[in-house]
């Protein structure tokens, strides 16, 4: 006994007046070393995982959007037995399930295969979905062409009309890599990748219709030297609407840019650069960047690059002077033992910055999810949401900052979409740095 | 750690020490002039990672095995159909082919674009005659550490990555056919 207490006593701890100190002030600052760290937040709550199974051959998507009761829409393509068809769901209760999806194309309308989910904007009970179908003058010499449609539904998703054309040029190319948004004033603008001035690079495009998507505007060039396959995003205040994607410099250097139109989307500035990566690559890196906008008018934007050092990295950044400048980038991945890819963003009126990406390794192929309630100042640890192998992540979140996620996830011989919510906490900045601008 | 995620978690670090360091390793203080990995700009893999073992489901209806690809050079080109290099590069990945016998060297085209008609007329168009794998869910390219296309990763006889080229490359140029002849040469016992 008294052998064991002489073993014991070698590792008793002393513990001096100053360490007492020291953890007590550990204590005090930890709230401020968490916010820093971007600790997980215990305030966030998560719904039910919602999971739509899928026995056709090939699903690409999901895209999601979150209406202000809870509402989650879903869209997708599937294709099974050579038909492809672009599917649309939504659910009858908060939160989900997804009820039964509706077509979005007719029948005698083949969508255009690639790798891009349907692009998806919800307000009230209009939809709004852009698809690339085939095109109707396709030659075997021209096998990869598509025009983009615009496809609308008025009762918020239950069926669709006739899809109106969005490209105006009648040239048999591609104009793909799409996206959509609905402004405050109710206006849909789009942007895409059109190749139709015949450059070695394509341009980034905009249209935006003014009728709730009857007619569509003349469309507009907002710049060249587009990367081919770094798809589009769109996003507005009530002043300014924003477009991003991918330009490549000389020295084949891709940066992230935007573009601003303060009249309502007829023209656009010349492209900023988001985050300065001076990333060299000579080929396609299929990533695109993604926006949101806060109440206060503030832009976020999130992007991959693997900047100069040839780094996989997602990086944040915001602008509180319509896309002039750009703060300070701020990385959003953590992991050192994989690689983080595919991010997309979705920004709440109050300031709520919610990013979704994968997280991959040789073996694995993670979704993780990251948010700011402090206007992009600080992000919790990245959240692990997926079971199976889960790819081509997708968010959205409502005003209340209410989040819904999607993911695909390849579960042998099947494919499952995945949907679930999250609740975000209330904004952790003085009101007073809030002014709102939006409705 | 247990023994499954220990394992997963050299494979992470060796996979990725291969992507950060192995690829660009190579590019430094070799002669170009002598070096055709250096002048076509083909990272060197030194530390020989394995290729895996696939089966993607092929253009032609069969299945492309990595089975019947041990025992010959294999160039592994991934693209897409809207990728514009992927597409500038195919006819001179046909060329080098044909310089090559099939039973030695092979040019394989992976994709994960699911579209067997467009592709099957664009290759026609080209006159290209090559295999192409459908991946369709990445797992190859993820398994490969392919980030970008075009990506071409070299592999020897014995089933070990030994290069890999990021953007395209002139594949019937001199340095190419030096590259293959040096592989080649490298995996005779």
């Amino acid at each position: 006994m008294k052998k064991e207490a002489a073993r014991l006593s070698r590792y008793r701890i002393s513990i001096h007046p100053s360490s007492i100190l020291f953890i007590l002030g550990l204590i005090a600052v930890w709230p401020i070393v968490s916010a820093l760290a971007g600790t997980h937040d215990s305030r966030v709550s998560f719904g039910a995982k919602h999971i739509t199974v899928h026995q056709s051959k090939t699903v690409v998507g999901p895209s999601v959007q979150i209406d202000e009761q809870g509402i989650i829409f879903a869209s997708w393509v599937e294709e099974d037995k050579d038909t492809r068809t672009i599917l649309f769901a939504r659910s009858e209760t908060p939160g989900g399930p997804l009820g039964t999806p509706v077509p979005v194309n007719r029948p005698s309308e083949s969508p255009y295969y690639r790798q891009e989910s349907p692009a998806v904007a919800v307000r009230g009970e209009e939809v709004f979905v852009t698809w690339s179908l085939t095109h109707p003058r396709i030659t075997p010499d021209k096998p990869f062409s598509g025009e983009l449609r615009l496809s609308r539904s008025t009762d918020g998703g239950r069926s669709f009309g006739p899809s109106t054309l969005v490209n105006d040029d009648q040239q048999v190319i591609q104009h793909a890599f799409d996206a959509v948004h609905i402004a405050p004033d109710g206006a849909v603008h789009l942007a895409w990748i059109d190749g139709r001035e015949g450059n070695k690079d394509p341009g980034t495009f905009v249209a935006r219709s003014t009728d709730h998507g009857r007619t569509i505007s003349k469309n507009f060039k907002v710049d060249d030297n587009t990367c081919v396959c770094c798809r589009t995003a769109v996003a507005a205040s009530a002043d300014a609407v924003y477009v991003a994607w991918r330009k490549i410099f000389d020295g084949n250097v891709r940066e992230t840019v935007v573009a601003t139109s303060t009249d309502g989307g007829v023209t656009f500035s010349s492209p900023v650069v988001v985050g300065h990566d001076h990333w060299v690559y000579q080929a396609c890196p299929h990533r695109p960047a993604s926006l949101g906008v806060d109440g206060a008018g503030r832009l976020y934007v999130v992007w991959y690059t693997e900047g100069a050092d040839e780094t996989p990295a997602i990086y944040v950044a915001y602008s509180d002077d319509r896309g002039k400048t750009f703060s300070t980038k701020k990385q959003l991945n953590r992991s050192k033992g994989t690689f983080p890819d595919h991010p997309q963003l979705a920004v709440d009126p109050e300031g709520r910055v919610v990013a979704i990406w994968e997280e991959q390794s040789p073996v694995r192929r993670e979704i993780v999810v990251s948010h700011s309630v402090d206007r992009g100042q600080s992000f919790s640890v990245p959240f692990k949401l997926n079971e199976k192998n889960g790819q081509t992540p997708t968010i959205a979140v409502n005003r209340h900052g209410t989040v819904v996620m999607g993911w695909k996830e390849h579960a042998m011989p099947v494919h499952r979409l995945m949907f679930q919510t999250m609740q975000l906490p209330a904004v952790a900045i003085a009101e007073a740095e809030i002014v709102s601008h939006g409705p | 750690m247990g023994h499954k995620k220990c394992r997963s978690f050299l494979v992470v670090l060796i996979a990725g020490c291969v992507v950060t360091f192995g690829f660009r390793g190579s590019l430094s203080g070799a002669d170009p002039s002598t070096d055709p990995f250096v002048a076509l700009r083909v990272s060197r893999v030194p530390t020989g990672h394995p290729m895996g073992t696939f089966d993607l489901k092929a253009l032609d209806g069969g299945t492309l095995r990595s089975a019947d690809l041990i025992g010959k050079v294999v160039l592994l080109n991934f693209w897409a159909t809207w990728c514009g290099p992927c597409k500038e590069e195919m006819p001179s990945l046909g060329r080098l082919q044909e310089q090559f016998d099939s039973a030695r060297v092979r040019v394989v085209t992976v994709t994960a674009d699911m579209y067997p008609q467009g592709i099957r007329q664009f290759l026609d168009q080209l006159g290209v005659r090559l295999p192409v794998g459908f991946d369709q869910d990445q797992e190859l390219s993820r398994k490969l550490s392919v980030r970008g296309l075009p990506t071409t990763v070299v592999i020897g006889q014995d089933g070990h990555i030994v290069g890999r080229a990021v953007g395209p490359r002139l594949w019937d140029s001199s340095e190419s056919i030096a590259l293959v002849r040096q592989v080649l040469a490298a995996d005779i016992p």
